[in-house]
């Protein structure tokens, strides 16, 4: 494993907190940690490749959007596994998807349109696959934030 | 209506991943024909107005050490508010929900945990735990991960 130094974890501290929308905003992540802007882009360049960073971006507001989702638990067998995530995965609105231990072992998360348009997607698959994929549609959201502490 | 389908608009053509460049928002720009500071506008508006929670960076978590997920399922029966409250305030707990409990058995709110290890997020649930004052909960670590991307907005 790559070592990264306390600049590095600095730097992927702030940027998991807030990247700055402004015209240089490696400079601004500079100012804020008093370093050369040159030297934040090839840091973050590199936690970039070295694998550190999935990716720096937007995180949108799902409801904002007019999207609902469902969180679903299914049985699979090992048999099966691979070709019935394949299939889950194709769909856009499949964010999240886990084997986890535990009865019901494929946890995943699935966003679209309308609660119609997932039941009707889950039916199919629960037809095609011979499965019953338990639903768990949230209530109330408590707290997304994925934020790891360096 | 319309304000909902311009902002879509942008949002399709927005990339989920950043160039990492010095002027990352104006090569964005360029790309979908606009100018960078209409590209900058637009998403703090969009930031403002709470559709874009935030522009961040997301780590691979294995990479940062927190090698371990579990999913934490508890059984609130009351003060539903107060212990969601109460967990989501735990940085390692990185989502938190009330769901339905989906008539397959009592558990109705739902966390992720991270960890560096096992032991770590044993620990985190237990504390968990004695806060809220729970005791019937169960823990489900991952195994696998199939898949884990970023809600976008879809081509319809």
């Amino acid at each position: 494993m790559v070592v990264v130094d306390e600049i590095d974890k600095k730097i992927l501290n702030t940027i998991q907190e807030e990247f700055p929308l402004a015209g240089r905003p490696f400079a601004e992540i500079g100012k804020a940690l008093q370093l050369e802007e040159k030297e934040v882009l090839e840091r973050v360049r590199r936690l970039k490749n070295d694998g550190y960073i999935r990716r720096i971006g937007p995180i949108l507001e799902r409801k904002k959007l007019r999207y609902v989702s469902t969180l679903c638990g299914v049985k699979v067998d090992e048999d099966i596994m691979l070709t019935f995530v394949n299939e889950l995965n194709r769909h856009n609105g499949v964010t999240h998807n886990y084997e986890r231990d535990g009865e019901l072992n494929l946890w995943f998360t699935i966003a679209a349109r309308s609660m119609e348009d997932i039941q009707g997607y889950l039916a199919g698959l629960e037809e095609k696959y011979s499965l019953k994929i338990y639903r768990f549609p949230e209530k109330k959201v408590f707290k997304i934030k994925t934020y790891f502490p360096l | 209506m319309c304000k909902i389908n311009a902002v879509e608009q942008i949002l399709k053509k927005l990339p989920s991943d950043f160039p990492i460049t010095e002027n990352p928002y104006k090569e964005i720009a360029l790309g979908i024909s606009i100018s960078e500071d209409e590209l900058i506008d637009k998403l703090t508006r969009l930031k403002n107005e709470g559709v874009i929670r935030r522009v961040a960076a997301i780590l691979y978590h294995r990479k940062a050490s927190y090698t371990h997920n579990a999913m934490v399922v508890w059984n609130a029966e009351k003060d539903i508010q107060k212990t969601g409250e109460i967990m989501a305030s735990f940085p390692e707990v990185s989502h938190c929900y009330e769901r339905d409990r989906g008539g397959y058995w009592d558990y109705n709110i739902y966390t992720m945990i991270h960890g560096k290890s096992m032991k770590e997020c044993n620990d985190i649930t237990q504390h968990i735990s004695e806060k809220v004052g729970i005791k019937d909960y169960r823990m489900f670590f991952s195994k696998r991960e199939f898949k884990k991307i970023a809600l976008t907005v879809s081509h319809e």
